[in-house]
């Protein structure tokens, strides 16, 4: 699992390549807090999902973990884009879906996160 | 606890221990495995996600001392089906009913207790056999849906 952060005004993108499980959970954990605590803090999350090859429950968890916390800390929204079908239809039969939104573009992505977007 | 062989046309055991590391190797093992049958991709990608948490579970709740083996058999059924069995020695799961309801997990992690609901959607058969210090046999089976339809033609 490789995780890629960058800031696009105020929305963190992380980039997730691989797959995301038990044992690469904790790391897209830590590599999405460091990148939420540095200043200035964002306020929107998007996960570019398009090199997510692989979602389990474990995955589902740390994901829904850190819509969790931008809800708490900011208010902001949480943009996917990009999942591939059965990582879509795996984060869907958890509900995902209810508490993030989902984009086909990264552009659309940043507009969604700032409300511009329908989804 | 070992599967009858003679009741699989094919078959290959695996053992390894309980840890974090094994459980992509067990869901890659499984769908190499599983590719000769005659799954669509997407079929094998769920049974990635059903082998993954079968065995996450192992190396979670199994063995809180540590030091634990999983031991995983991939068959193929009489009938043309995947027969998937996750077996552990460990403490065992004492109400199996509540273990396998949503939201259900014995530890305040992020997991969500979604193991067995993704089980149990992504594979035709859950089976789950436990009692507590005897550990625990998951029991799944998926038969590929293109295999069905051309066998009822």
């Amino acid at each position: 699992m490789l995780i890629a952060t960058r800031r696009s005004q105020d929305s963190l993108i992380v980039r997730m390549t691989g797959e995301l499980d038990l044992r690469t959970a904790e790391l897209f954990r830590s590599e999405v807090r460091r990148a939420w605590e540095a200043p200035p803090r964002p306020r929107h999350l998007i996960l570019d999902l398009r090199g997510l090859t692989f979602i389990d429950s474990a995955g589902v968890g740390a994901i829904l973990a850190r819509c969790r916390d931008v809800s708490h800390s900011t208010a902001g929204r949480v943009v996917a884009f990009g999942t591939r079908p059965h990582v879509h239809r795996t984060l869907a039969m958890a509900g995902a879906w209810r508490v993030m939104h989902v984009a086909a573009t990264q552009r659309e992505a940043l507009a969604v996160a700032k409300g511009e977007g329908s989804a | 606890m070992t599967t009858a062989p003679e009741r699989l046309v094919n078959y290959v055991t695996m053992e390894f221990p309980a840890e974090p590391d094994n459980v992509a190797f067990a869901r890659t093992a499984a769908a190499v495995f599983a590719s000769r049958l005659d799954f669509t991709l997407d079929e094998l990608d769920e049974i990635k996600v059903a082998v993954s948490e079968a065995v996450s579970n192992a190396v979670l709740h199994a063995y809180p001392g540590g030091g634990g083996v999983i031991r995983m058999e991939l068959g193929v059924t009489g009938g043309g089906a995947l027969k998937l069995t996750v077996i552990d020695d460990g403490v065992g799961i004492a109400d199996v009913d509540a273990a396998r309801r949503p939201q259900w997990t014995t530890r305040p992690d992020e997991r969500m207790g979604l193991g067995f609901t993704f089980m149990q959607e992504y594979m035709d058969k859950l089976d789950v056999v436990s009692r507590p210090g005897a550990g625990t046999r998951v029991v799944m089976v998926k038969a590929p849906a293109r295999a069905a339809v051309a066998g009822a033609r």
